[in-house]
């Protein structure tokens, strides 16, 4: 008898033991959803970079899976996603037109886009939440860059922000985030990939991965007339996706 | 005496036979295409009512789309230009920005609601903001290629393959590492890495840049971090970044005690970035020698050991422990071990190769980065099987992977035949050229047309041959691509139906018994099985296989009207084609051919064809029997005219009076001719009546000739008493000849004719296979071979390919549960203008005008059905059982469809009539068949259509109309004429061919004014048969002649030739009160190429490739305009210009190597006239360096001499200096001075106007010590 109580008495413990580390969990799940993190005036630096870094990365991986593009317009949907055309013609047999000329830039600017209204929330965020706690933020305009470069995004703000309180003063500006990625050597292969299509209609693939072994490349198919370029870093397995129509064939007669 | 006297006759006689025979033979063969009339006695009104159907249903086929376009009134303007009355209105415009943001792209002027901008009414690349360029950003150092001006935000320049100088490509070293790419980049590149650039413009391939970077002199760097000392191997380059003190040591370790830094030698192994091999580590991290188990050997005393020095070099060293000396060539590289433990730390040579690698048929082991082409099944001589597709495998980092070619066979996997080492490239079918071939206007002549089929690697030649009079050949594909017949079946079926043909057997009665004397193997299944190959070979036609080794018939074969399964052939032969064959595969034919599949294919097959219909592409619009017919028309033209040399006369000057004999004969004989066309007498037959004939003639001839009075006077005295004996002899022989003949039936004709119909493959019904496309090995090759649009369809009719590009394709079938039959209604919103379905039932409808009238004569109706669903739909005038034995396709289409048309279009009575009255039948057989013509005035066409389950309808569904007889009262309408009017003819050209088309059986006259039909001098020759019907009507023919600079010809017609004696005041025949005009326009010159830009001219160029335009200028011919082509090969397979159809014609060309030229040009334009000339270019290329031919000093200058314009620098360190920084000497041609000074080593660059300059110095100027 007193072994069963003294049963019961253990699963009890067990079940408070477990719903004590629920809540705990779900307190921690929940909480840091409901309310931001606390800014501490001390790492509103930490605070903007990160929040750049993870825009730019959401920009980053929108961009290398739409071809370049945010929101592309043109654009073919593969594995349900949409991929924009780098190099596009409309019509059968003649070669493609380039859509992003200076696909570099263009990604930039389409990282540039979507960051910086992202930042600006948090810039926002950050003020609303200084002042919350009596802090006097003052913000002047600034620009914001996006530079890709080899193995790396850079971002940059350059406004400068100015937190007040009890005549204490903290100014900041320079806000960077560097985030690595490949998107740059993946501009300057898929910008090669669209040439070699505006101008043969083809690319060597095969060839380009034999020379270059720490790319891989695929190539797919769409009604015989749309080709999917992905480059993948063999080491990252970091990918870049785009789309292609070039001398497509009517399918079938 | 007496003897002597019948001697003479006898020879008279003789020479006559031989004179009239000279005729006879002569006709006989120039008429051996003659119309021969149908048997008379097997009349089949059923017959000639199906040829009319079928004939008017091709005919909707072919452009009446509506009833209200076939219920126009006759305008013959706007038939004269009916080929491209559809086109006309459709021109191609640029638009600047598409609603989806597509940049610059061409559209058709009715799809301007797609474009978010204004369109420009012209060609993308004559616009200001959309031509085509090079885009260089001069930021980043990248061109691209064909963008549109306004497109580039940098630098455009006016060359859209990007040849020019900012472009060039050289070697970019960048520490250890070289990048192929231009100068600019090459600065950006640097400039990330903190390195002065070290572009080499010299090093021009890709693969010697590579090779550069394994060549980069590496050592022992040493340099100070904080205030220690440290090492780092790395290249010179890199290690001036990290100390200015320069303290590389070349080729030594950091290991080496020399270098005296504490890193212990060969602590561990790895992989190194950028390298293939397994490297020993020092202690501080710097890369080693390549790891060998033998330490000493490998750390080399601690000096650098080149790659080829290295353990076992030239191999792959593949899961070898003891060395790591991998190499990506050999199929290798570092990796960590997974298998193999090496005797040192945990890195490898991982094989990269791919063992039992999938084969075309089998497996076969394959190095890393071969390809080889798999495929579906057999390939070429036209058996490619449905569904099937080619594609290419690969071997890459171990992995076989796969690209598949173009879907529907619009691509072809090649393969090159090295054993070794295979290499295989995707690369477009160009199948669809084929068939172009034999419509071509130079190709009429066979071997013509054999050499530029020939020339096409991807077609064959076809040699048919059904007896005589059916012996042609025709180009056909040999991988025939496939169709989509969910999307596109119609041009499909358009396509297949160039293999339909008329083969019509003549047998003929002669002395001896029944006789073939032409299309012998018609009714054999000698005829079906070459047909069905020819049909096979245009695509998914006939009978054949899908990639089930499912057969299906795809072709039908009439006899006489009837089908019939005796001609059938064995389709269970098409099944092994549903197998691959172990080594088979498309050959690339010549090197050029390899690179055009390795680098794409625009550059040599220049201007795309138009893309909206591929009908038009292959020219096929507008032919009724197709290519066939084409390829006949010819071959029976050909024998026409070798004919018509025969029959000239040879003079004969034998006898005096032999002259008008012969004129004599002639009449003779044409009687005779007439007579037999009159009795229903043809061939052998006709020979002997019109010897017959011709003996008669003859004689009267003689007679005429000998006498003053003819056979009158010969009785009374006058003339001479031999002559007349032999005259009256002739007479008597040949009206016993004549007599003979007739009551033997020597020279009739029976025709058997028979018609292939080329049919689209029907999958098979249902779809329970249709999950095979993505689980069945056969299909899917181990999982490599993906399912497809394509090879989904091949597989069921209910078959479809669903989430194409999601990632979740799959095959499925549509209906699996339909046992519901197709629901047959009449199609109201189609039916020709003035017509309306009434006692519309579940059973059927009646079809009579809206006053409730029957069908007028010679009138085409156009009616249609709608099914509920996809169906084929069959009719036939009697009833039937069930689908399967019905005899015709509605519309003559065996698709699957929802809408299904077809037109009624009965001759008159009186016509009917008339063509039976010719046949020398009976009384009792006419009376019967009268019977026959009133009974069909009233008819019914039952009808039963089929789902692409099998389902269908088992009570007939009834059409029923009637024919309206009465008098005829409308003239023949001309409804086309070829030429058309305002056609320019070649110069010089005194004669043309004009044929017209009347919308019923009439005789047509013409004239060079309007005169009135009687008056009119000049008749055509029209076919006036009912079964003579054409596309487009029944053809006149007619040469007109004495041609003018502007030749007007009037034309007017009388209808119905039957009443021709037997005009009553209820039947008379119609004359047109307004005739018809053709215009002919004579070219005022023959057309000349006036001049070539590039003939004889020297093209220099810094780089390679170069794009040059070719511009041809034309003068004269028709109206100024030619279309021109270019070949670099000769006058065959020749390339439309980019821009021509114009006086200036241009064609840009972006990939131009060194070397001379000959470009082959031809121009041609409306009228037919043609301009050849050929012109000679050279490229020359300057892609090297400039060389010093002498240097002297004097007067403490320092001369430097160049072989070229150059310019020349210097520094006093080494060859590898910066340009922009160094010295110049003086001079930009060919000599260089500067200023002397001998204490001083003077590093000279030369570099020319290309920017050609070598690898290292030009040359080393050193002073003597």
């Amino acid at each position: 008898m007193a072994k069963k109580i003294k049963n019961k008495g253990q699963i009890t413990i067990f079940i408070i033991v477990a719903i004590i580390l629920v809540a705990i969990a779900l307190f921690f799940i929940f909480y840091s959803k409901i309310k931001p993190a606390s800014i501490n005036p001390l790492n509103v630096q930490d605070y903007i970079d990160s929040c750049m870094k993870t825009s730019g990365q959401e920009a980053i991986n929108l961009v290398e899976e739409r071809g370049g593009y945010l929101n592309p317009g043109n654009y073919i949907l593969y594995k349900n996603k949409t991929i924009g055309y780098t190099c596009y013609n409309k019509n059968y047999y003649q070669t493609c037109i380039m859509q992003t000329p200076n696909l570099i830039g263009f990604e930039a600017e389409q990282i540039r886009g979507y960051s910086l209204s992202k930042i600006n929330s948090c810039f926002d965020s950050l003020k609303i939440d200084l002042e919350k706690r009596n802090y006097r933020a003052i913000m002047q305009e600034g620009n914001f860059s996006v530079e890709l470069s080899p193995g790396k995004v850079i971002l940059e703000d350059n406004r400068k922000m100015t937190i007040t309180k009890n005549e204490q003063t903290l100014n900041y500006g320079n806000f960077q985030a560097v985030i690595p990625s490949r998107l740059y050597e993946f501009a300057d292969i898929a910008q090669e990939i669209s040439n070699q299509e505006a101008k043969f209609c083809n690319f060597e693939y095969l060839g380009y991965m034999i020379l270059y072994n720490s790319w891989i490349i695929d190539k797919d198919e769409l009604n015989g007339q749309n080709k999917i370029y992905t480059i993948k870093d063999k080491n990252t397995q970091e990918e870049f996706r785009f789309a292609v129509r070039s001398c497509a064939l009517p399918a079938g007669m | 005496m007496q003897e002597l006297f019948s001697k003479k006759r006898i020879s008279c006689l003789e020479i006559a036979i031989l004179v009239t025979a000279i005729f006879a033979f002569a006709y006989l063969i120039s008429t051996d295409n003659i119309k021969l009339d149908n048997k008379e006695s097997k009349i089949n009104i059923g017959k000639i009512l199906i040829t009319f159907l079928k004939v008017w249903i091709e005919r909707s086929k072919l452009g009446i789309v509506s009833a209200e376009e076939q219920t126009q009134p006759y305008n013959y303007e706007v038939f004269g230009g009916f080929n491209w009355q559809g086109q006309a209105g459709l021109q191609t415009v640029c638009c600047p920005r598409l609603k989806n943001n597509a940049t610059c792209q061409e559209i058709l002027s009715a799809n301007t609601q797609d474009c978010a901008t204004d369109v420009i009414p012209s060609k993308c690349e004559n616009t200001v903001q959309c031509k085509l360029g090079c885009c260089y950003d001069s930021q980043e150092g990248l061109c691209s290629a064909n963008t549109p001006k306004d497109s580039c935000k940098t630098v455009w320049k006016d060359d859209k393959a990007c040849n020019i100088p900012e472009c060039k490509l050289g070697c970019c070293v960048l520490g250890s590492q070289t990048s192929f790419v231009s100068k600019s980049r090459c600065d950006k590149l640097s400039g990330f890495l903190g390195l002065q650039p070290d572009f080499k413009a010299a090093v021009n391939t890709e693969i010697g840049c590579i090779a550069l970077s394994n060549s980069q002199e590496e050592g022992a760097c040493i340099y100070k971090l904080g205030n220690a000392k440290a090492c780092r191997f790395t290249t010179k380059q890199e290690c001036s970044k990290l100390t200015k003190s320069g303290g590389f040591y070349k080729g030594y370790l950091c290991s080496n005690p020399a270098v005296n830094v504490s890193c212990i030698k060969q602590a561990k192994t790895g992989c190194a970035d950028g390298k293939d091999e397994v490297y020993w580590f020092d202690s501080c991290g710097n890369r080693e020698n390549i790891y060998d188990a033998d330490k000493d050997r490998s750390w080399n005393n601690g000096k650098v050991l080149l790659k080829s020095e290295s353990c076992n070099s030239g191999q792959g060293n593949q899961e070898n422990v003891n060395c790591g000396n991998c190499d990506y060539f050999s199929g290798s590289m570092c990796s960590k071990a997974k298998d193999k433990k090496p005797v040192y730390g945990n890195f490898i040579c991982e094989n990269l190769n791919c063992k039992d690698a999938p084969d075309n048929v089998g497996v076969k082991d394959r190095k890393n980065g071969e390809s080889w082409c798999a495929y579906d099944g057999f390939i070429g001589d036209g058996k490619d099987v449905v569904g099937s597709r080619n594609f290419k495998y690969y071997c890459i980092n171990g992995k076989v992977k796969v690209e598949p070619c173009g879907d529907f066979r619009t691509g072809l996997c090649v393969q090159s035949d090295n054993t070794d080492f295979s290499s295989a490239a995707c690369r477009p079918n160009r199948a669809m050229e084929c068939l172009s071939y034999n419509s071509k206007e130079e190709n009429k002549d066979p071997d013509k047309l054999k050499e530029q089929c020939e020339e096409n690697s991807d077609c064959m030649i076809q040699n048919l041959n059904f007896g005589k009079g059916y012996k042609f050949s025709i180009c056909t594909p040999k991988y025939p691509a496939g169709f989509d017949m969910k999307d596109n079946s119609e041009a499909g079926e358009k396509i297949c139906q160039q293999a339909n043909i008329k083969c019509t057997k003549i047998m003929e009665k002669t002395f001896s018994g029944w006789k073939c004397i032409s299309g012998c193997d018609c009714d054999s299944q000698k005829f079906t099985q070459q047909m069905n190959n020819w049909c096979t070979s245009l695509g998914d036609c006939g009978g054949k296989v899908n990639l089930l080794a499912e057969t299906d018939k795809g072709y039908s074969v009439k006899v006489d009207g009837k089908p019939t399964t005796k001609l059938d052939i064995n389709l269970e032969q098409y099944k092994k084609y549903a197998y691959p064959v172990l080594g088979q595969f498309v050959n690339p034919g010549d090197f050029s051919e390899l690179f055009k599949a390795a680098y794409g294919w625009g550059a040599s097959t220049g201007k795309p064809y138009a893309p909206e219909d591929p009908t038009i592409m292959l020219g096929l619009i507008g032919t009724v029997t197709g290519l066939g017919g084409a390829g006949m028309v010819y071959i029976w033209g050909a024998k026409a005219a070798t004919a018509g040399s025969a029959a000239v006369p040879a003079s004969s000057p034998f006898l005096a009076g032999m002259g008008s004999a012969l004129i004599g004969a002639g009449i003779g004989m044409a009687v005779g001719l007439m007579a037999a066309q009159l009795l229903g007498i043809q061939g052998q037959g006709t020979i002997a009546m019109g010897v017959a004939g011709a003996m008669v003639g003859a004689g009267i001839g003689i007679l005429l000739s000998t006498t003053k009075l003819g056979a009158t006077v010969c009785a009374a005295s006058g003339g001479n008493p031999l002559a007349c004996g032999i005259g009256i002899g002739l007479i008597i022989v040949g009206a016993i000849i004549a007599a003979i003949t007739i009551a033997l039936g020597v020279g009739k004709v029976e025709k058997t004719e028979v018609n292939f119909y080329c049919q689209p493959y029907e999958p098979p019904h249902g779809g329970s296979d249709c999950g095979k496309c993505t689980q069945d090995s056969k299909i899917t090759g181990d999982g490599l071979k993906k399912c497809s649009k394509y090879r989904c369809q091949s597989l069921g009719q209910t078959c479809e390919f669903i989430n194409e590009g999601t990632g979740q394709e799959s095959c499925v079938n549509i209906n699996p549960n339909d046992v519901n039959v197709p629901v047959i209604k009449p199609w109201k919103e189609f039916i020709t203008a003035g017509y309306n379905y009434t006692n519309i039932t579940n059973r059927g409808f009646v079809v009579k005008n809206s006053e409730g009238e029957c069908i007028p004569e010679f009138t085409a109706v156009m009616f249609g059905l709608i099914t509920e669903e996809p169906a084929q739909c069959k009719y036939d005038f009697n009833h039937t059982s069930s689908y399967e034995e019905m005899q015709n396709f509605i519309g003559d289409s065996s698709l699957y469809k929802y809408n299904h048309s077809m037109a009624f279009f009965v001759p008159s009575s009186g016509s009917l009539l008339s063509q039976l009255e010719e046949k020398n039948i009976s009384t009792e057989d006419i009376a019967n068949l009268q019977k026959q013509i009133l009974g069909l005035l009233d008819f019914n066409l039952y009808v039963r259509c089929i789902d692409k389950n099998g389902n269908s309808n088992i009570a007939e569904y009834a059409v029923k109309t009637c024919v309206k007889p009465g008098p005829d009262l409308t003239p023949a309408q001309i409804l086309l004429s070829n030429p058309s009017s305002g056609s320019y003819v070649k110069y010089g050209v005194t004669e043309q061919n004009l044929t017209v088309w009347v919308n019923e059986p009439a005789e047509c006259k013409w004239d060079y004014s309007p005169l009135k039909y009687n008056e009119m001098k000049n008749n055509f020759d029209c076919k006036n048969d009912l079964e003579d019907v054409e596309s487009y009507g029944w053809a006149c023919n007619s040469l007109i002649g004495n041609l003018s600079q502007n030749t007007s010809v009037y034309i007017r017609c009388k209808d119905q030739p039957w009443l021709e004696g037997k005009e009553t005041a209820n039947a008379t025949r119609n004359i047109n009160s307004q005739a018809a005009f053709v215009k002919l326009i004579s070219s005022g010159s023959n057309l000349s190429i006036d001049s070539v830009s590039l003939n004889g001219t020297i093209l220099f160029s810094g780089q390679e490739p170069v794009t040059q335009d070719l511009e041809v200028r034309t003068s004269g011919g028709a109206d100024g305009k030619a279309t021109c082509y270019y070949s670099f090969t000769g006058y065959n397979n020749m390339i439309e210009f980019l821009n021509t159809a114009s006086s200036v014609h241009t064609q840009p060309f972006n990939l131009l190597f060194k070397g001379e030229y000959n470009l082959y040009i031809k121009c041609g334009d409306a009228a037919g006239n043609i301009a050849e000339t050929t012109s000679q270019f050279q490229i020359e290329a300057d892609t090297t360096a400039p060389a010093i031919t002498r240097i002297y000093k004097k007067d403490n200058n320092l001369f430097v001499f160049t072989d070229e314009s150059a310019d020349c620098k210097f520094s006093f360190n080494s060859c590898d200096f910066n340009w922009e920084n160094a010295t110049a000497f003086s001079g930009n041609l060919k000599e260089h001075t500067i200023a002397w000074n001998q204490n001083n080593i003077y590093y000279t660059k030369c570099r020319d106007l290309w920017d050609n300059e070598p690898l290292g110095c030009s040359s080393i100027i050193k002073p003597e010590r």
